[in-house]
């Protein structure tokens, strides 16, 4: 049984479609990657996944264990499990990371009926996970997204996926924004993340970040749908010889 | 010649400060000085009007006088005498004309001297010209090839009379007569000024212009424009006007009222040259305009572009009044004052539909020994969903002798409504201009240019037929303000 | 101790002028432009029959600070502010209290002046306060108003800072009973500064139907400082009005107003806020901030940000916004599984927040997250009723 299947999903915004009957199944322990050329839609996808207001979702289901999220608001979809690493994270002032991180965890914890974390319980572990990501203790300090470098933005995305532990975690354009050595750093940290509990969704434009992070199965998305699947080959196909040929085939 | 380079041509000739100082002689007809009900009657009856206009005029009066001239303004000026003031003066033998060759050649010689050659062969291509001369429209170009597309572009005075369902129907209704104290004058002794109206659908096939000139002594202007976009059409209007160099101030107190029903878009541009007075402040035009549009319609869309050079003291704020929903207004801006001179300018954008847009661009500058400020309202009603306004404000001053002054009320009364507003205030940083005269530039040219760049915003808005001229008049404007 | 001192004959005489200006002009009508946006009478309705007392509190031992108002010191009265203002009037022809807190030279920055007024039901209470800061010296004064309702609170206070000296000020307005009933609050305050002083100002409005603080600041030397912290909040039918205007007067002075707004259910938030630089005032550094965040449909924000500049070696600034929370980060809060009740908290707690961080006196930074605090409880009381 599928952990999440998305099953021909149709979305606009305004008069525009951008989702044109896209279906899609994704297995525990699977990581999954979505290439396409910009304008394809893919970061509508990820928007729509996580629910943000802004679409008109048409027609089309989306099951996380057999769930449907398009009912449900952003916050509930989080708490079933689905996480999306922004591709630009919101900036936060006023609002410090520790304390943004702290009412996350405990979000989740309470929505698993587990025990909320306080004190030097909460502290030690943001601080152990922090540090497998390279964030300074500084960094936790100051507001969230607030003058923070494009490296340090992914990575605290990443950070705050490997505390809330999600079933499915959507990564929307993760590579964007980073240098060789933050690429790596993030990589990686999404690397350790796998599990066979858990499924992911790489959305990216580039074939580099699939490097880091080696998916099983490719997918190309054009105008609003996907085209073409197969295995990691794929994407170094598209690196070879871009999005031409599958324009032209569509 | 291509348009660009006649319009450097005719700026390059003008070396003196006020080229447009001259005055011209012709033989006029003139009202007695002064203002009472048979002046109004006079006026009424030298322009034929029907009964009802005139009444509508004797109403504004009785208005008027029972109204008290405006002091909140940052300005300061004499007292103006209303009694002795001119309100009624026309070059003779202006009436009944059938085509140009009537026209008196001095005033057409006037005209060619001002850079607006009005015979349409050697008329700037694409710009068609309502010339008013003192009290009235001496003569409007190209109406043949604008009638083709049912565009109606003529002097308002005719327009009473052609058109008066269209004139009874809008005229006062986006500036009331009882507005304020200049509205409720100008609506008992306009003159002349022009009158438009794009159909249903018509995309204006050229520039419409109207030039307006004081010549006579003593005499006022009152001039009264209404612009109509009906439902999908789009106009460019261009405003331009200048006076002779005379000692005493005159008094030029306009009202533009312009409409849009759904999905029109106007387009209004100004650039505005009256004589500023002298360096040592005497004469120049006080500027007491009431500008103001009304997006009736959704989608519609109003944009002011003004390039304020001129007059002595200037109280003019162009404003939208956003009803339609998506409706858009904008207000992009530039106020120079040099020597004397007093600008009290800004717009209003009075945001009453849903996901109704404002933008508003001020760039003031004063130099020498004047008086520059921004006076701006945005207002959101509680109808006003999901609407939008940034204003973005910015002065610069040359000189310690002058001020810059910014005062901008803002309101909103729905919390969807988002209103971003910023201003700023500095002066020309030494290092632009070290950089600029370690290039060989004079300090003047060095001085054009920074100010030119500082703004930039909203220079890109004008039609390319404005913008060059404008581009010279500022650094004309800013003539021995430095060093 | 209790702080209570009677207006000295000295000081009756000198408002004898204010008495006649006030039985013939009253209160300040809302045709005057900087009261058109706050309309007194619709707040104030019978002053008359009130009770004037003015009670005032110190914590600890600091009656050696407080003297009676020495006559000298009343030319504060004689600026062109508090002679043109049209509260003057109303308040110096009403007070019942008039004392001057003197800060000793030794005083260590440690420890705060901290007063505290409480105005029963049915009671007007006007006081003159005078704070006069020596040279050299850095010093922290914390005065707070708790009001009642129908009661009428109306201060004058003119500040002084000394050369080379720092002063942390605060003025809390806070409400006594739990409604908000006919309690109002308009005050007077003037700062002048010497060279190479800093005000630090902190303006909390909580409490009270109407409060109203009208400040007006001369840098009146090279190099003095001014910084305004204001945070308002506002709900019911409040109406909560900042109005400032700060004279650079010489050269190298700077100024800096930050000004928060929160307004809910259908009250009223203003700021009218000026920096003013003289012809001679080079160098200048003026900057005003004021945002305002709109909670409900009935709630209304008026701003008006002024600068009017005769120098032209300045740098002044202004920015304005009203708005709601900000969508996108509500939705990033929504899709890390928070609440949409706690994201709104923690966005209205964050854009609060912003502005504790630039207070640099302890003491005011946790008197002002408390009020922030406390207002988020009621908050939180009313979303869950």
């Amino acid at each position: 049984m599928s952990l999440l299947k998305i099953e021909d999903l149709y979305a606009s915004i305004g008069d525009e479609k951008i989702l044109n009957g896209l279906s899609l199944e994704i297995n525990a322990g699977e990581t999954h990657a979505i290439m396409g050329p910009n304008g394809s839609g893919k970061s509508t996808l990820s928007y729509v996944l996580s629910g943000r207001e802004d679409y008109d979702v048409t027609k089309g289901s989306v099951l996380l264990d057999k769930k449907e999220l398009l009912d449900i608001e952003a916050d509930e979809r989080s708490k079933l499990g689905l996480f999306l690493a922004f591709q630009y994270p919101i900036e936060l002032p006023g609002v410090t990371g520790m304390t943004f991180l702290r009412t996350i965890i405990n979000s989740s914890r309470i929505a698993k009926n587990l025990p909320e974390l306080e004190g030097i319980e909460l502290v030690k572990l943001i601080r152990k996970k922090a540090a497998e990501l390279e964030i300074s203790q500084d960094m936790l300090k100051r507001f969230v997204n607030v003058g923070f470098s494009g490296g340090e933005k992914k990575r605290f995305e990443i950070l705050q996926m490997a505390l809330l532990d999600p079933k499915i975690a959507v990564l929307d354009e993760t590579d964007s924004g980073l240098d060789v050595d933050a690429l790596r750093i993030v990589g990686k940290g999404v690397t350790n993340l796998k599990s066979k509990d858990r499924g992911m969704l790489v959305i990216t434009h580039y074939q580099r970040l699939l490097d880091h992070i080696i998916p099983d199965f490719v997918h190309i998305m054009v105008k609003g749908k996907i085209i073409q699947s197969g295995g990691p080959d794929l994407a170094k196909l598209v690196e070879k010889e871009g999005y031409k040929s599958f324009l032209n085939g569509n | 010649m291509p348009i660009q380079e006649e319009t450097i041509e005719q700026v390059n000739l003008a070396t003196s400060k006020y080229k447009y100082g001259f005055s011209t002689d012709l033989e006029v007809d003139k009202a007695p000085k002064g203002l009472d009900e048979n002046i109004i009657k006079l006026i009424s009856s030298k322009k034929n009007e029907p009964e009802w206009m005139l009444d509508w005029r004797l109403k504004a009066f009785e208005i008027w006088k029972k109204m008290k001239e405006p002091e909140w303004a940052k300005v300061n000026y004499s007292k103006i005498d209303y009694q002795d003031i001119y309100y009624y003066s026309a070059p003779k033998n202006t009436e009944k004309l059938k085509s140009l060759d009537e026209v008196d050649p001095e005033l057409l010689k006037t005209y060619e001297k001002l850079g607006i050659p009005l015979n349409e062969q050697k008329a700037l291509a694409g710009v068609a010209v309502d010339a008013v001369f003192d009290s009235v429209s001496v003569v409007t170009t190209f109406r043949k090839q604008l009638e083709e597309k049912g565009v109606i572009f003529c002097p308002i005075s005719e327009a009473i009379k052609t058109h008066p369902e269209l004139i009874k129907k809008y005229i006062g209704s986006v500036i009331p007569r009882h507005d304020n104290y200049f509205s409720a004058l100008n609506s008992a002794v306009f003159t002349d000024g022009s009158f438009v109206y794009i159909p249903k659908g018509v995309k204006c096939p050229m520039e419409l212009s109207t030039y307006f000139r004081i010549n006579e002594k003593n005499t006022g202007q009152f001039e009264r424009t209404l612009i109509i976009a009906d439902d999908d059409s789009y106009v460019s209007y261009l405003e331009g006007c200048t006076a002779p160099q005379r000692d005493e101030n005159q008094l030029h107190a306009a009202v533009v009222e312009l409409i849009t029903h759904d999905n029109a878009e106007i387009k209004y541009s100004t650039v505005q040259n009256w004589f500023p007075g002298d360096e040592n402040g005497k004469g120049g035009i006080f500027n007491f305009v009431t500008k103001r549009g009304s997006c009736l319609g959704k989608n519609s869309k109003i944009s002011w572009t003004q390039v304020e050079t001129g007059s002595a003291v200037t109280w003019k704020y162009p404003s939208c009044i956003l009803h339609g929903d998506n409706s858009v207004g904008e207000f992009y801006s530039v106020a120079i004052t040099n020597n004397f001179q007093q600008a009290d300018t800004g717009t209003k954008m009075i945001h009453l539909g849903k996901n109704t847009k404002s933008t508003i661009i001020s760039k003031g500058i004063s130099a020498g020994k004047s008086q520059n400020t921004y006076r701006g309202k945005v207002l959101m009603q509680p109808g006003a969903k999901n609407a939008r306004n940034f204003t973005q404000c910015d002065s610069l001053l040359i000189g310690d002798k002058c001020g810059a002054h910014t005062i901008p009320y803002i309101t909103s009364k729905n919390p969807s409504a988002n209103i971003e507003h910023e201003a700023t205030t500095s002066k020309i940083s030494e290092d632009q201009l070290f950089y600029c005269l370690s290039r060989g530039l004079s300090e003047e040219e060095a001085v054009s240019l920074i100010v030119n760049g500082f703004c930039k915003e909203v220079m890109k808005e004008l039609p390319m037929e404005f913008s060059v001229e404008a581009q010279k008049l500022i650094g004309i404007s800013l003539e021995g303000s430095v060093g | 101790m209790e702080i209570n001192s009677p207006p000295s004959n000295e000081v009756l005489d000198f408002c004898n002028f204010f008495k006649q200006s006030f039985k013939e002009h009253g209160w300040p009508n809302s045709k005057i432009e900087t009261w058109k946006m706050t309309p007194l009478q619709k707040f104030i309705k019978d002053s008359s029959s009130l009770k004037h007392n003015s009670k005032y509190l110190l914590s600890n031992n600091k009656n050696k600070f407080i003297k009676n108002v020495d006559i000298n010191n009343l030319e504060f009265l004689n600026s062109k502010y508090f002679q043109k203002n049209e509260m003057s009037r109303v308040i110096l022809s009403h007070i019942s209290n008039a004392f001057e807190i003197l800060v000793p030279k030794s005083t260590s920055k440690k420890e705060t002046i901290d007063i505290k007024s409480s105005i029963d039901a049915g009671i007007w209470s006007s006081s003159l306060i005078i704070i006069k800061v020596p040279e050299n010296v850095e010093c922290n004064i914390a005065l707070e108003f708790s009001l009642s309702s129908n009661s009428l609170c109306t201060p004058l206070i003119a500040i002084d800072v000394g050369k080379g000296s720092n002063l942390s000020f605060g003025l809390s307005v806070i409400n006594s009973s739990k409604s908000l009933n006919a309690s109002n609050f308009v005050s007077l305050i003037e700062g002048d500064l010497s060279e190479n002083s800093n005000l630090e100002m902190v303006l909390t409005q909580q409490g009270a139907t109407l409060s109203r603080s009208d400040i007006n600041i001369n840098l009146n030397q090279n190099y003095s400082n001014y910084d305004l912290i204001g945070v308002y909040f506002g709900r019911e039918k409040q109406h909560q009005d900042i109005t400032t205007c700060v004279n650079h007067l010489a050269e190298n002075t700077s100024s800096n107003q930050v000004i928060r707004g929160i307004l809910d259910d259908s009250s009223v938030g203003v700021y009218q806020g000026g920096v003013k630089v003289a012809p001679n005032a080079q160098k200048t550094d003026g900057r005003q901030m004021s945002r305002a965040l709109l909670l409900s449909n009935l709630a209304e924000s008026n701003s008006k940000p002024e600068l009017e500049i005769f120098a032209d070696d300045v740098s002044c600034a202004h920015g304005a916004t009203i708005g709601e929370l900000d969508k996108d980060q509500f939705f990033y809060l929504l899709s890390r599984g928070v609440s949409h009740s706690m994201a709104r908290e923690l966005l209205i707690k964050a854009y609060l927040n912003e502005v504790v961080e630039e207070i640099q006196n302890d003491y005011l930074s946790d008197k002002l997250e408390k009020a922030i605090d406390f207002w988020l409880s009621e908050f939180k009381m009313k979303e869950v009723a």
